[in-house]
């Protein structure tokens, strides 16, 4: 298969996934946007009523950390398992096995695009005055984006090899969701934390979602730079893995 | 004649890996050493015992798996396992379904579109092709499956004993399509049971046993110690 028929078949495969999957529910398409507006309905009423945190601007504040959060949870935690669920096909037909992640995250990406602009619209209606600055937070999306593939893209492959790590991930994002400052500021943390807390590539992609969107200030483009550069690195591994264990992950996933 | 082979087996072994305790695993042996060529235009049958690695090798040879030892030339520009219904999505309608179906097998959109109108006419589906599949019967499943899969076929296909789906009446017809297939100058590699099929249909007869060849050769002569045995 060409790199070109992959992609026309991800594009189209993801298609018909999102199709499928409106299909079985009363409310089809609909749950595009109520999935994730219930979600952050349930965040909003413990922190902001419950526990009567944060200040006036608290909402959009937690929003705008939680959206981008979201995206990257539900593709490292369903996506993980993206090349498990294929074994199906993989034994009937040979394919790329970078197809069965790469429709993962293009299925889920379609869908945060329609989430991300509702946010704008909210922040809009809210008295957020959209700026040249927001352009920049489109831009803080496709590194987002960029980074997440090969993360996802790998973690599927290990645990093709471990399966145990399937327990594990859960967990792992449950904790990087408590250090990712989306219920908190980075200011609550004592400055010395401040390099430790930001190697962790989502708290400052969040931290970059904000100053675009809520504070009307360019995005650090170093940090920017650096996450990008990182990312480079894992698509070089995750590419390198993929071609090497093209054929093991087909034989692996049936055991 | 070497510039008619068009597949060559050469010494290919195969093991499964099979989870005996905590991080230690058991190896079994589906194929030892396999040789063998298929020529161009030919129809090969391979013949063995239940869980002799008849499927593996034609997963091997379909590219879905890589040998452990030995190894596989193929010069062919496609060749794909006949498989009924790869990829289908229950809640997706027919047409969408062989539209994906032919893409994961490598077919270009255009070409499938150009497809679509003689695959919804042979899978005698009628409405219901435009219906998800869940709606179907499980004959009206693996006749879309068999109308794509035969319209979309490849250089080289590899048959596991499929003949036969749906009905009597289109059981009939996916055998005559088959049959149709094989005798025209496609290369053909067919595993079945049936040993009257295979009789009719190859030109050459692989029978396997124990993970290695114990004959090959003219149809009827392998036939007849096969059953014999």
């Amino acid at each position: 298969m060409k790199s070109h028929q992959l992609f026309a078949v991800i594009w189209e495969k993801s298609k018909l996934n999102l199709k499928s999957e409106a299909a079985v529910n009363y409310l089809s398409y609909c749950w595009w946007l109520f999935e994730p507006v219930i979600h952050m309905l349930c965040y909003y009423l413990v922190f902001e009523l419950l526990l009567n945190r944060g200040g006036p601007d608290f909402v959009y504040f937690l929003l705008t950390g939680l959206v981008p959060w979201l995206w990257f949870a539900k593709i490292v935690n369903q996506g993980s398992m993206s090349l498990i669920g294929g074994q199906n096909l993989m034994g009937q037909i040979f394919i790329p096995k970078l197809f069965f992640p790469l429709v993962f995250v293009t299925q889920c990406s379609v869908k945060q695009l329609m989430v991300f602009s509702i946010l704008l619209v909210f922040l809009l209606l809210s008295g957020f005055g959209a700026s040249a600055h927001w352009l920049a937070s489109v831009l803080v999306m496709v590194v987002q984006l960029l980074f997440m593939i090969p993360v996802v893209c790998m973690l599927a492959v290990l645990v093709a090899f471990v399966r145990d790590l399937n327990f594990v991930i859960p967990t792992l994002l449950q904790f990087m969701f408590f250090c990712s400052g989306i219920f908190f500021s980075i200011d609550t943390i004592a400055p010395q934390y401040h390099d430790l807390f930001f190697i962790n590539p989502m708290a400052g992609l969040i931290h970059q979602y904000r100053e675009t969107l809520l504070h009307n200030h360019w995005p650090d483009w170093l940090y920017l730079g650096k996450i990008l550069l990182g990312s480079a690195l894992l698509w070089l591994l995750t590419i390198t893995l993929y071609r090497r264990h093209e054929y093991t992950i087909t034989r692996l996933v049936q055991e | 004649m070497s510039s008619d082979i068009i597949i060559s087996v050469k010494n290919v072994g195969l093991s499964y890996r099979k989870k005996k305790s905590f991080f230690r695993h058991e190896y079994h042996p589906a194929l030892k050493d396999i040789s063998f060529d298929v020529r161009r235009g030919e129809t090969v049958g391979i013949i063995g015992r239940n869980g002799v690695g008849k499927s593996t090798l034609l997963k091997l040879l379909s590219g879905i798996y890589m040998p452990d030892t030995g190894s596989i030339v193929n010069h062919a520009r496609k060749t794909s396992l006949l498989t009924l219904q790869a990829g289908f999505d229950l809640n997706l309608c027919g047409r969408d379904n062989a539209i994906i179906s032919g893409m994961l097998l490598g077919y270009d959109k255009e070409r499938i579109h150009a497809e679509l109108d003689n695959i919804e006419s042979y899978s005698e589906l009628g409405e219901f092709f435009y219906q998800p599949l869940k709606t179907y019967s499980t004959g009206m499943r693996a006749r879309l499956g068999f109308a794509t899969a035969t319209h979309l076929s490849p250089e080289v296909l590899l048959v596991d004993e499929t003949l036969g789906v749906g009905d009597e009446k289109f059981k009939k017809k996916a055998t005559a399509t088959m049959e149709a297939m094989i005798q025209s100058d496609r290369t053909v590699i067919l595993v079945s049971h049936a040993a009257s099929v295979m009789a009719k249909l190859c030109n050459r007869i692989v029978w396997i046993e124990n993970g290695l060849i114990r004959d090959q050769g003219d149809p009827t002569t392998v036939l007849a110690a096969y059953q014999q045995s």
